[in-house]
């Protein structure tokens, strides 16, 4: 059968798509280490993209992705999964986990798989997020197909210091420093 | 006769680099995707993407309440009341039984229920416009809401959208996640429309427009309308056929 095509998420899906605890991917108590994401969406003149829904989607800590069960399904569990907006300048933030190496990936980096939807995005755009100094990078598949001077756009920067739990990734939808993304 | 130039600058899409299904990124017809399509070449999708299944996410907030729009206020919005029904398949004709479904709509006038909308029509308090619901174990859902209004929006010269329920959907896999809109038979705006022609074929435009259905309207209740929806199949590639 012929898929259903995709259409824009438009600019007024707030109160259908967003529910309060959306962007807490992880719940206090969850195993491993806290991690902060934040970062703003950019257009092709720098201009902040107000109206983006941002969706994570990754492993654990142990590198598991939870499979479905009536527990992830009542939502007492760790789904990997969260859903954020942006604001006027364009800002998001998640709360989670760092994700750990998947056994079945093992050559993978750790990472977080990012979808955003805007207005102006008739389709999602795919991408994925990894960490600035993890040593799993270096023989990450997917980091070593991007050409060398755009391998940056998907590497998460620890703000300020080492010990830091806040991690910045911004995404440029277009032009200078643009965000490497997958076909869909 | 209107003037062409009060005509949608809807013009023929590339279709290349797709599968005539998913509209390309850059539409130029619709304004938004100027600035906010990448320009780089994208990347072939990995296959550790691809293979990924897709996130479990808000079972446990659906309430039966939360598939009828028309129950969110004190009373009764107004507007024609309709019922929206269809099936969820994947590319192999299989059903997805337990599958999540978000909607939001503007009300009958035409206006969404948020504050970034400053269209002049009126608001309805008993009006707010989004649903939930889980298909059945044959795939199958259902909503009771009104048939939202069509409403101007300024992509161009008296640029107005046809009446739509935008639809949120989860299927098996990561990559068949999908966000799409429902247009109705008919509707004279349809042909005018940048978003909906963003699709490049006859065949993926139809689809996207739901059926007038006798067996899902409720006699001296609320017409039926039918719109299945068929998601990208497990672990499908993208890019190939």
């Amino acid at each position: 059968m012929q898929r259903t095509a995709s259409q824009t998420v438009g600019p007024f899906f707030l109160d259908a798509l967003v529910h309060d605890g959306d962007e807490l991917i992880a719940k206090t108590g969850t195993a491993g280490q806290a991690l902060v994401l934040e970062g703003n969406v950019f257009d092709g003149e720098g201009a902040p993209v107000n109206d983006a829904i941002l969706e994570i989607f990754q492993a654990d800590a142990t590198g598991s992705y939870v499979a479905d069960s009536p527990d992830a399904r009542s939502g007492s569990l760790f789904t990997g999964f969260g859903r954020a907006t942006t604001d006027k300048s364009g800002r998001f933030s998640f709360c989670t986990v760092y994700p750990g190496v998947s056994a079945t990936d093992i050559d993978h980096a750790p990472h977080l798989n990012l979808m955003v939807f805007a207005r102006g995005l008739v389709k999602p755009l795919v991408t994925r997020i990894h960490f600035e100094g993890d040593v799993h990078n270096a023989h990450d598949p997917i980091l070593a197909d991007v050409p060398t001077h755009r391998r940056t756009t998907l590497v998460a920067r620890r703000d300020a210091s080492n010990d830091s739990q806040v991690w910045r990734f911004d995404v440029r939808l277009q032009g200078k420093d643009e965000t490497v993304f997958f076909e869909y | 006769m209107q003037s062409i130039s009060h005509r949608a600058p809807v013009g023929t899409v590339e279709v290349e680099g797709t599968d005539g299904i998913d509209p390309p990124y850059l539409v130029e017809s619709y304004r938004s995707t100027v600035l906010r399509t990448p320009r780089e070449p994208l990347l072939e999708m990995p296959k550790t993407i691809r293979s990924l299944r897709a996130p479990v996410y808000g079972y446990g907030k659906v309430k039966m309440q939360n598939a009828d729009l028309t129950s969110q206020g004190a009373g009764e919005p107004l507007g024609e009341r309709i019922i929206v029904a269809g099936r969820l398949m994947d590319e192999s004709d299989k059903p997805i039984p337990n599958a999540l479904i978000e909607i939001w709509q503007a009300n009958a006038a035409g206006r969404y229920a948020h504050k970034g909308d400053d269209h002049s029509a009126p608001l309805d308090p008993n009006f707010i416009g989004t649903g939930r619901a889980l298909t059945d174990a044959s795939g199958n859902y259902r909503f009771v809401t009104v048939k939202p209004g069509a409403y101007p929006w300024r992509n161009h010269a008296n640029g107005w959208r046809p009446a739509h329920i935008h639809f949120s959907l989860f299927g098996l896999g990561y990559l068949s996640r999908l966000i799409t809109q429902m247009y109705f038979p008919g509707d004279p705006l349809l042909p005018l429309d940048p978003i909906f022609n963003s699709v490049p074929s006859e065949s993926g435009r139809h689809a996207l427009v739901s059926t007038f259905d006798l067996t899902l309207t409720e006699p001296e209740w609320a017409l039926g309308y039918r719109f299945n929806i068929v998601l990208r199949g497990d672990n499908a590639t993208p890019m190939e056929k």
